[in-house]
């Protein structure tokens, strides 16, 4: 094994439960600390938490990280994440990460579009932006007022499509109100695909810039089960068609790039 | 982490001699520089290629895996570059880390395909390949070919001619008769059998909508510690009938697992989906190997069975 090989810690590594609590009727923050010397994740990666004896580790988006600190938001699906939310403060964790690719920071005004559990790296690109002083705009988006929970964020603009909190709509219904108000000039999304296809529509339309976080499932997290290929297209020449994987070029993609299905 | 001293783990598999038994399976580490951030890949008995075919394939559309109880199932559809980028892009990079025994699996829609590639491996000095003649995931062949004897012996033994190195085929456990497709597998002049490939499965998922159930369905090969059963028995069933080397696979996560597989006569094994739950699980299986001959006062693997 070569020099640069041995300083990186992405093997399984354990980390120690901090916290786990609720921070809506389904939704949970889980808190940890690594055990080894962690290398700091950015804004849009994740990391794969191995779930008791399930063959398939479970992938999340990174919501905080400092030091060896970090934190996920994940919502209760299916026997996964069951195994996650019944994690004591105290037990251990096997994780690998960080994994993927993070959102690029450049210095522009900027709008953060989150959807749902999409919110937690939208806070954690906020809290970068902030510790540079990069102005932004970040759009909340939420099924209904019990589903929020996650707002720790007074400056979130929250959108409910029931209008039971915040501004009632869709929350893609009020992308280019902020893009003209605010004088955007590039978009980060992370949430429902219908959500980011729409603000990559409309990026596209004002020739803004936009980075978008993509979900899929796979079963290796390492880039070698082809589990999340997906098609992508070359922006100079959209006719061609490039597979590329989420779990290893992605999750963060350049949204004009990506072949909604 | 590493190779012990004094413990002899080497095995040879047609004209391979590889220092340990631990072989990573097709599809599940990829072209192996992806693993280099997780363990010293030149430590493994050897790697398999993910599939590989004439031209590039694009695969199936999402969704492609899913988990169930103790398995996986996928449905990826060999999505690969194709031979000749493989051996223009990924080659130099396996061959750049010394010390590393790779097999290259081939993938056909025709026989000729498979032909074809052999003697593109050849032409490359390709040390080995493994025939996938039982992948579930692509209509075009592939199992088909591995099912009908006539057609199995016959592709094996023109595979043969065209290729002088060593040559595994891989079956699949979706056959009646195990014994006898073996028998002809060796006959045709193969140097090793591989088994099993995954077994054809189906999951259901129904969400009850609007007074109805509404069905999603995912076929493909299952894998995965749920399948160790049939691939002992498959393997036992023609370790009686063939003297080439087998290499067993099958869901194989522990050390115990594959002292469970040597004892039913594979010769070697393969590391498949438990790359994906533990990404370092193949290096700790040789450590653990060698710790186990070690505990039981064996010096080599020869010795055990």
């Amino acid at each position: 094994m070569n020099a640069t090989m041995t300083k990186l810690v992405k093997k399984a590594t354990l980390a120690t439960v901090k916290a786990n609590h609720k921070v809506s009727h389904n939704t949970y923050r889980l808190c940890v600390e690594s055990e080894k010397d962690l290398i700091e994740p950015q804004p849009g990666q994740f990391i794969s938490i191995l779930c008791s004896n399930l063959v398939v580790r479970r992938p999340f988006s990174v919501a905080f990280a400092q030091d060896n600190y970090f934190e996920i938001i994940y919502k209760v699906r299916g026997e996964g994440t069951k195994y996650i939310e019944n994690l004591k403060e105290g037990q251990q964790v096997n994780y690998i990460g960080p994994l993927g690719s993070a959102f690029c920071i450049e210095n522009k005004k900027s709008l953060f579009i989150g959807g749902g559990v999409g919110v937690g790296p939208m806070m954690f690109l906020a809290q970068r932006f902030k510790e540079q002083s990069i102005p932004y705009t970040f759009l909340a988006g939420f099924h209904s007022n019990i589903d929020i929970g996650l707002a720790g964020f007074p400056e979130a603009v929250l959108i409910t499509d029931d209008g039971t909190s915040g501004k009632q709509g869709s929350i893609v219904d009020y992308i280019k109100e902020y893009i003209e108000k605010d004088k955007i000039e590039k978009i980060y999304t992370c949430g429902p695909d219908p959500v980011m296809q729409k603000a990559a529509k409309i990026a596209e339309e004002l020739d803004l810039c936009i980075e978008v976080a993509i979900e899929r499932f796979f079963a290796c997290s390492v880039g070698v089960c082809m589990g999340c290929s997906i098609d992508t297209k070359d922006v100079d020449n959209p006719e061609t068609l490039v597979k590329k994987r989420i779990c290893k070029h992605g999750p963060v993609f350049d949204g004009r790039t990506i072949v909604w299905e | 982490m590493g190779v012990k001293q004094n413990i002899d783990l080497s095995v040879n598999i047609g004209k391979m001699k590889l220092k340990n038994p631990i072989i990573t399976a097709s599809g599940t580490f990829g072209y192996a520089d992806e693993f280099d951030e997780y363990i010293k890949v030149s430590n493994l008995g050897a790697i398999v290629t993910k599939g590989i075919t004439l031209e590039p394939r694009k695969g199936n559309p999402q969704p492609r895996v899913q988990d169930v109880t103790n398995g996986l199932i996928n449905r990826i559809g060999l999505e690969n570059m194709g031979i000749y980028p493989f051996l223009e892009k990924k080659l130099p990079i396996i061959l750049k880390e010394k010390n590393i025994s790779f097999i290259i699996n081939i993938a056909g829609s025709s026989e000729e395909d498979y032909v074809q590639l052999a003697k593109i491996c050849q032409d490359n000095s390709i040390e080995a390949i493994e025939l996938n003649l039982s992948c579930p995931n692509v209509k075009d062949g592939c199992l088909e070919f591995g099912k009908d004897p006539d057609t199995l012996y016959r592709l094996v033994s023109n595979v043969r001619e065209a290729y002088e190195g060593t040559l595994i085929v891989k079956l699949t456990s979706n056959i009646s008769y195990p014994a006898q497709m073996a028998q002809l597998v060796q006959k045709a002049g193969a140097d090793a059998i591989s088994a099993i490939n995954t077994v054809k499965a189906m999951h259901i998922r129904l969400n009850y909508n609007n007074n109805k159930f509404e069905k999603t369905t995912i076929q493909g090969g299952l894998s995965g510690p749920t399948i160790k059963p049939i691939a002992l028995n498959f393997i036992s069933e023609i370790r009686s009938v063939v003297d080439i080397p087998i290499i067993g696979m099958g869901g194989i996560t522990y050390v115990q697992d594959v002292l469970e597989f040597l004892s039913v006569g594979a010769n070697a094994v393969q590391i498949g989906t438990a790359n994906f739950t533990h990404p370092t699980i193949s290096e700790q299986l040789v450590d653990d190997l060698a710790d186990i001959l070690i505990k039981n006062n064996k010096t080599s693997l020869k010795e055990c069975f």
